[in-house]
């Protein structure tokens, strides 16, 4: 990580900026949205998701400790993912989310109780954490 | 199957807020589909969009619209070895790729 970081580093302009956008583990809350609410059914597991974000902090950070960056800005928001079924939120999570995401039995029952107990319109919504920080490209001072 | 994502455009809101992307020069890394591509293709003074994955490339590829066509380019490519210019770019965005 460090590498490519260096490669981005080559690749801006003096002055440039570096933008990381990305989901953080944060156990994301998994919820049926009906009757204009949401109901929450659980928080799903991505703990699998820790070992990465921790592997690309401490890339970012040793970039930044050998100031080929400086940070300068960092916001934090709500992403929203929100499915018409608790079928279809499944099928995704499980096909698209491998290695950073599962979806607990447990879980997914309340999900499926939750949803089996509105007759209206309802859908499905997970809402990530997400981490959105700038880094200024200082000239490489250490290697 | 109907997915949303971002539906209030947080993302988006603060990509332009804090990423400055405005008639910028940009290299994003891990476009996958161009899904955040779309988001600010419209600003940007030119757009690099590398990702290792060939069938995301090309659905990328596919779906960029004639007009931002000219000033978008995708390539199989990723960080560690980066086929581009040294100071080619204004700003550099990790797509959820780090």
């Amino acid at each position: 990580m460090v590498h490519a970081l260096e490669r981005i580093w080559e690749a801006l302009r003096p002055g440039g900026l570096l933008v990381d956008v990305r989901p953080v583990a944060a156990r994301w809350p998994l919820e049926i949205l009906a009757d204009g609410q949401g109901i929450r059914a659980g928080r799903i597991d991505d703990s699998p998701n820790v070992v990465d974000d921790q592997a690309a902090d401490v890339a970012i950070r040793t970039a930044v400790r050998r100031r080929f960056f400086r940070p300068t800005a960092r916001a934090t928001f709500p992403f929203d993912y929100i499915w018409d079924s608790v079928a279809e939120m499944s099928e995704y999570v499980t096909t698209n989310w491998e290695g950073c995401a599962v979806l607990q039995s447990d879980l997914l029952a309340r999900a499926y109780s939750l949803e089996r107990g509105f007759h209206g319109e309802k859908r499905v919504r997970i809402t990530m954490r997400m981490i959105m920080r700038t880094y200024l490209k200082l000239e490489k001072r250490h290697v | 199957m109907t997915l949303e994502r971002d539906p209030h455009g947080n993302e988006t809101r603060f990509l332009h807020e804090i990423g400055r992307l405005s008639g910028a020069r940009v290299l994003e890394v891990g476009c996958g589909e161009g899904r955040m591509t779309w988001r600010y293709a419209e600003v940007a003074e030119s757009i690099v969009a590398i990702d290792p994955d060939p069938e995301r490339l090309a659905t990328a590829h596919q779906t960029c619209t004639a007009a931002w066509r000219h000033r978008t380019h995708f390539l199989l490519a990723d960080a560690e070895n980066l086929p581009l210019r040294r100071g080619e770019f204004d700003r550099a965005i990790l797509a959820w790729s780090l």
